[in-house]
């Protein structure tokens, strides 16, 4: 696939997927095989796990937005550098408890790269800045006794 | 975009990424522009010239002596080249973190992270180190392991 094609594809994942949250759109994006990393918390091998992420952020940030601020593609690679936006409106729950809503506007920076195979994407990896999140829904990072913290979910 | 092109902007990044390996700062300082701006993700700090991106970058040197970054992988377009790297290193420092100081603890970390670089005329005018700081406090120590 062209790099163009690539672009649209992941420009797709935003809008229609995240932004739109047309959860079927996901099957015509992701490569059957399709595995991810967002590194600390949770990983979703598959589809199916990716529509639920999906649906876990936007009960924690109904109005959760993604803006690109950039994108670059080479080959079957296309990174982009993101920005989500949304309201902390939704209780957060993780393994070690509950965030409750908070209703604190959130901005999170964010970059993900995304392996394509056959124009589809089989792989990403993303590095969200989580820590920047909590703290502006008000958790606390305590390095003595690690109370609210996250074990999972992701964008 | 030619090979000459690209090779030009990836041998610009890539040259951070060594000279912070062997801790030649006058390498790292010679590919910045003098009002680079550098954003880092996981510890929201920023430096708007080279000689607050250098104090900076020496700080983690100061945390992890040992450390290093190893690249996996180059995606290039235009002027901006994207880093996936492994930054990998032990303790011996104290460091700064959101949730306060941490002590040295002698463990060693293996983090990946992302560098986006904007480059003109030779010289990285900004980056964007996206830093997952979440998983290098857990191998510290200070917080769990995700589960």
């Amino acid at each position: 696939m062209s790099i163009e094609a690539n672009k649209a594809t992941v420009r797709r994942l935003y809008d229609a997927f995240w932004n739109a949250e047309q959860l079927d759109v996901a099957d015509t994006l992701f490569h059957p095989d399709y595995v991810f990393d967002e590194g600390y918390g949770a990983g979703a091998p598959s589809v199916k796990a990716m529509k639920e992420g999906n649906r876990f952020w936007h009960r924690v940030l109904p109005d959760i937005h993604f803006t690109i601020e950039d994108m670059i593609a080479e080959g079957d690679t296309v990174v982009a550098r993101w920005t989500a936006r949304g309201a902390h409106q939704g209780d957060w729950e993780m393994e070690l408890g509950t965030i409750p809503a908070s209703g604190q506007a959130t901005t999170t920076p964010g970059t993900s790269s995304y392996y394509l195979h056959d124009g589809k994407i089989i792989r990403d990896e993303n590095h969200i800045d989580f820590v920047s999140l909590l703290k502006q829904i008000g958790a606390r990072i305590e390095t003595s006794e690690a109370k609210e913290l996250p074990k999972g979910g992701r964008p | 975009m030619t090979t000459e092109q690209r090779n030009g902007v990836t041998g610009i990044a890539e040259t951070t990424i060594a000279a912070f390996n062997t801790s030649d700062w006058a390498q790292f300082r010679a590919v910045l522009a003098p009002d680079v701006i550098y954003q880092e993700t996981g510890t929201g700090r920023r430096a708007e010239s080279a000689d607050a991106y250098l104090h900076l970058v020496q700080a983690w040197k100061q945390a992890f002596p040992d450390a290093t970054g190893t690249i996996r992988n180059v995606v290039a377009q235009g002027n901006t080249v994207v880093h996936e790297v492994e930054w990998a290193g032990t303790q011996t420092g104290d460091m700064p973190t959101p949730a306060g100081v941490l002590p040295a603890s002698g463990k060693q970390i293996a983090v990946l992270a992302s560098l986006w670089y904007t480059i003109q005329d030779d010289t990285i005018q900004e980056v964007h180190h996206h830093l997952d700081i979440m998983t290098m406090m857990a191998q510290l120590g200070a917080i769990p392991a995700a589960g």
